[in-house]
């Protein structure tokens, strides 16, 4: 029972230093998702962690001896326990995107408003993006505007990309 | 170029509506056939969900369903291939969708305009003829 207790609140421990060190990242680089995630990885895995843009962190973490590719199924599992992993999808050409599963309930995507142009009439409309699943919640920060970008836990894995058949791609990594 | 103008979109006639699969049956009443014609070329056409209109009817909080993505058919309805995403809206998504490098009256190249908000950005898609396949082929997502 003792032993039951402590491992609990190890674990307990481990998911409020994720979540704190997540908070932290979004209030401090709501604008970069690779400052965010270096930020995690230096409070929580390794303090002397390097700063590495998107691309160049998904191609670390690919080719890496220390981490391993996880489901995102499993990637949640993990970060229930306080343990970091890091998604992403590359873009060459361009900065590419990673995140940061954050620990809690899986929830629903989609939820929030977004702004686009009718095609047949010119005219900008409002709706709000309909949800596509239930998925981890996820620490992600960006200097766009999109709405799915943007989350301290109150937006999924799933958001920043918001299309299914390129979440496919979309890659999760936790350390061996 | 010939660039589709969603304003220019109809209905589909009795015949287009026997040129879709059963996969398309539900969504009928949200689908849009638009004409690609240049010069005195035969038309080709595009059948596309309205995506906008076949979510207003669903309730506000429903989940978004996977959209059957857009066909090019021919004047006899042999499909000649499938946009990667929808037209004109493919939520959050918007498309604009030109049918170029035109030979023979026939357009050997499409090329896809994507508006998109996400983290991916603004960005092309191009699909080709292919004179073997007899298809329309490109990005397979």
């Amino acid at each position: 029972m003792g032993t039951t207790s402590a491992a609990d609140s190890g674990v307990e421990a481990a998911v409020a230093k994720l979540k704190k060190a997540s908070d932290e990242a979004y209030a401090k680089y709501n604008s970069s998702c690779s400052h965010a995630v270096w930020y995690v990885l230096t409070q929580i895995v390794n303090p002397d962690a390097k700063y590495k843009v998107a691309n160049a962190l998904i191609d670390d973490l690919s080719s890496s001896s220390y981490w391993k590719e996880v489901s995102v199924d499993d990637g949640w599992a993990l970060a229930q326990k306080g343990i970091v992993v890091i998604g992403g999808l590359k873009q060459p050409g361009d900065h590419g995107h990673v995140i940061v599963i954050y620990p809690g309930e899986k929830k629903a995507s989609g939820g929030y408003a977004y702004t686009y142009k009718d095609k047949a009439t010119g005219k900008m409309k409002n709706d709000i993006l309909r949800s596509h699943g239930t998925y981890p919640r996820a620490l992600s920060t960006s200097q766009g505007s999109w709405p799915g970008a943007k989350s301290k836990g109150d937006k999924t894995v799933w958001d920043p990309w918001a299309k299914d058949d390129v979440f496919d791609d979309v890659k999760f990594w936790t350390r061996k | 170029m010939v660039k589709i103008r969603a304003s220019q979109c109809t209905p589909l006639t009795t015949q287009q509506r026997e040129w879709l699969g059963p996969e398309w049956q539900r969504f009928l009443p949200f689908v849009r056939s638009c004409e690609v014609t240049w010069r005195k070329s035969a038309p080709l056409y595009v059948l596309s969900i309205w995506a906008e209109d076949f979510e207003a009817t669903l309730p506000k909080d429903a989940p978004a369903e996977r959209l059957p993505k857009p066909i090019i058919a021919a004047n006899d309805g042999k499909v000649l291939g499938r946009l990667p995403i929808g037209f004109p809206l493919d939520p959050p998504r918007t498309t604009d969708v030109s049918f170029t490098k035109w030979l023979d009256g026939f357009p050997h190249r499409i090329c896809i305009a994507v508006t998109d908000p996400t983290v991916l950005g603004n960005h092309s898609l191009v699909l080709t003829w292919s004179s073997q396949e007899h298809l329309f082929i490109g990005k397979s997502k």
